[in-house]
């Protein structure tokens, strides 16, 4: 008797501790309206206000988005900000990670135009382009906002929608949403160049390697790591239930 | 129900009448006042997702509430007003619930009684107020009635066909609103007195087990018709699980309850919930006369239950308790207190109650009898008519939001740069306006000193919710700001923002 209980406690824990991880990883997700980038430069904006600034603060913040610029922007763009942090060049560091949320609003949309057809992963990159022009929007000229927020929400409805079980369908328009991204990207990028004279050769209108990473790569990882654990709970809470009523059955 | 069909009385038909009669008189008042302008948070993403349905921004919010959307969706084909077409599907809905509590009624009391607890229950003024704003609630309330009902058929019986309609109703609930799932122990007692029945009856073990699994497998089938709808809504199922994770972690983060609970702030909750939310707002609707009203009633019927025969409880009486427990409980710990309208199927359940027993204790020939009438009377009258004079107000009654949006637009208009507020959850509602003036979000103050720093010298204005929250921070904030108006609406209409202040803030 003691044995049967002992037994369903382990497994009950065991379930337990399925389950907790699965809690842990859903909070890795993040807000999807918002861009991780784009959240740390708001981060490091504030220390490198501070007086003094604490200069190994703001280096931790960086140094958590150093891998994911280099591969995105490339190992230049992420060894200028190196050099740019190193100097301790509080306005020139600002400045190229302005340039660089400029690049990841290219990049979120360039990848929206080569999947347009994926509505899912497109409403996302859209999302998540409009969470990197959240964080610029103080830094832009107060006349181009509107203008600038009425492109996004036109670019948002070209992509259509699927409508609730077919009710309320909307077809997407690529032609529309090329327009809109375009017209953000021109007036937005030329606002936040990448100042590179250091090292000489100034390439301002360089937005090099996109290629090499999905765009959301990081976030399909967690999707297999909580959709294999979901499924590994349900299957204990099943087996634990079936279990449970076998031994019923046999008292 | 049958032996009441067979002597039909012209008693009987001039009860249904006066019942009919008075239903259509409130359900027309309820119709020509109608408050159709979303002023929350929930509200607008409610009725954005009428024309656009779009979990990614929030519109509405997770978990989707599809068949509540759908229905208006559906209402819209003929009322242009996205609000009040959410509005007249609860409504309906609403109207819909009459034959289930006349059901569960007509299973303790007489066809009267059983009228009169339904009117009762569809008088009750904090009812009215929810089924005239465009929330999920009321249609969520009324699927309640019907699941109730169909529980209460499924539980007398093996058959397997009733036992199916409670699961569809269920699904239909959770399509509806996610949170009433601390109801499914109903549907979870219904399989345990099934199991014992039929282990009673003398099934063998692989046939209990295999009902059982039928029972779970046909529940799973039917939530899943409109999760489905939902994964098809987001594009495909892979987005759909990344929103939720998303959206779920922020939920109860941001409005849940906090990280760490201490046993006075439960205590603390616990109060909060049963005095101010289900008694004071909830059953009373702030009213004093309703508060003795239920008082004295409450002594009546204790003072009197000794004097009536009670019979046992029967099996869904006892289920009904355990799932407004098991309600009460998901209440206290896990939903945002500071929204009453979260205990709205408790004050569906005991105003239910009350009626029924207030009703048992009229026996014939005894002064009691016409007590409790009176009080039943004087009930329904108290109520209803609050009822009435409160749905009234809230349409006519311009929300602290939109005052507060009417107050901006005429200071950006004396402003020759444009402006720029910083609010809390208030830039939902703004945003659905269309105003003429920057505003935004924000939560944390170094972002916000930062920003202000880039705006200089644009004149900024921040709400008292947002300035709160930096206090909650640390910020001396004192001698920056300068209060320019405070804005006032009902709180039974809108708990948390119907007292907005708006600061200025000096650089």
């Amino acid at each position: 008797m003691s044995q049967k209980k002992l037994q369903i406690t382990i497994i009950m824990l065991l379930t337990l501790c399925l389950l907790l991880p699965g809690g842990a990883l859903a909070y890795s997700y993040g807000d999807p309206n918002q861009e991780e980038v784009a959240e740390s430069f708001k981060e490091i904006v504030v220390e490198l206000n501070r007086n003094p600034i604490d200069w190994s603060k703001v280096e931790a913040i960086y140094k958590t988005r150093r891998a994911e610029i280099s591969s995105h922007f490339g190992e230049d763009v992420a060894l200028k900000l190196d050099v740019n942090l190193s100097d301790e060049d509080k306005d020139s560091f600002i400045a190229n990670f302005k340039a660089v949320l400029g690049m990841n609003l290219k990049r979120r949309f360039d990848y929206s135009m080569k999947d347009f057809g994926d509505y899912a992963e497109v409403k996302l990159l859209v999302a998540k382009a409009k969470g990197t022009y959240d964080v610029l929007k103080p830094y832009l000229p107060s006349n181009e906002t509107n203008a600038l927020e009425a492109a996004f929400n036109d670019a948002y409805e070209a992509l259509g929608n699927p409508g609730l079980f077919g009710v309320g369908e909307q077809p997407s328009n690529e032609t529309v949403f090329k327009e809109q991204t375009t017209y953000i990207l021109n007036t937005i990028l030329p606002l936040f160049p990448f100042e590179d004279q250091i090292e000489g050769d100034s390439k301002p209108e360089q937005f090099p390697g996109v290629v090499e990473h999905a765009p959301m790569e990081r976030m399909k990882k967690t999707n297999t790591a909580i959709s294999i654990i979901i499924i590994l709970v349900v299957i204990a809470i099943v087996g634990v239930g079936i279990w449970i009523l076998r031994k019923r059955k046999l008292l | 129900m049958i032996n009441y069909k067979t002597k039909i009385e012209w008693i009987s038909v001039i009860q249904l009448l006066a019942f009919a009669g008075f239903f259509v008189l409130i359900y027309s008042w309820r119709w020509l006042h109608i408050a159709q302008l979303p002023s929350t948070w929930d509200q607008v993403d409610f009725v954005l997702a009428v024309d656009r349905f779009d979990l990614l921004t929030m519109q509405p919010h997770f978990p989707g509430y599809p068949y509540y959307i759908l229905g208006g969706m559906i209402a819209h084909r003929w009322i242009s007003d996205p609000g009040t077409a959410l509005i007249v599907f609860s409504v309906i809905v609403m109207i819909s619930s009459i034959v289930p509590i006349y059901g569960l009624s007509r299973r303790y009391t007489s066809h009267a009684k059983s009228l009169i607890i339904v009117a009762g229950v569809h008088c009750t003024a904090y009812l009215w107020i929810l089924s005239a704003q465009p929330m999920a609630e009321t249609s969520a309330l009324a699927l309640l009635c019907w699941y109730w009902w169909s529980l209460s058929k499924a539980l007398e019986g093996p058959s397997y066909g009733l036992q199916l309609i409670p699961l569809f109703i269920f699904s239909l609930i959770m399509g509806i609103r996610l949170s009433y799932l601390a109801f499914g122990i109903g549907i979870v007692l219904l399989w345990v007195y099934d199991y014992l029945r039929c282990r009673a009856a003398g099934y063998s073990f692989r046939r209990l087990l295999t009902r059982l699994i039928g029972w779970i497998a046909w529940a799973l089938l039917f939530q899943l018709i409109w999760v489905v709808g939902l994964v098809m809504s987001a594009g495909d199922i892979s987005g759909f699980i990344q929103m939720a994770m998303a959206f779920t972690g922020g939920h109860f983060n941001d409005w849940g309850g906090t990280a760490s609970i201490s046993l006075i702030d439960l205590l603390h909750r616990l109060y909060t919930l049963i005095v101010h939310n289900l008694i004071w707002t909830g059953l009373a609707v702030k009213s004093i006369s309703l508060v003795v009203l239920l008082i004295v009633s409450l002594s009546f019927i204790i003072y009197n239950s000794k004097k009536v025969q009670w019979a046992q409880l029967d099996l869904f009486a006892r289920s009904f308790v355990v799932m407004g427990v098991g309600y009460m409980v998901f209440a206290w710990l896990a939903q945002n207190i500071d929204k009453p309208r979260h205990i709205a199927p408790l004050i569906l359940m005991i105003i239910g109650a009350l009626y029924l027993l207030l009703t048992r204790n009229a026996r014939e020939h005894s002064w009691r009898r016409y007590i409790s009438l009176g009080l039943i009377l004087l009930l329904i009258i108290n109520q209803a008519s609050i009822g009435a004079l409160l749905v009234k107000q809230q349409s006519e009654q311009q929300p602290a939001v939109y005052q507060l949006a009417d107050r901006l637009e005429q200071l950006q208009a004396e402003s020759e740069q444009p402006i720029m507020v910083y609010t809390w959850e208030e830039t939902r509602i703004l945003e659905f306006l269309q105003v003429e003036f920057n505003h935004k979000r924000i939560y944390t103050f170094p972002f916000f000193m930062e920003e202000t720093k880039a705006l200089n010298p644009r004149r900024i204005f921040i709400t008292g919710q947002a300035l709160d929250g930096f206090v909650m921070q640390g910020a001396q904030v004192e001698n920056q700001t300068r209060l320019v108006e405070i804005f006032h609406s009902d709180s039974l209409f809108d708990p948390v923002y119907a007292d907005i202040r708006l600061y200025e803030w000096i650089q």
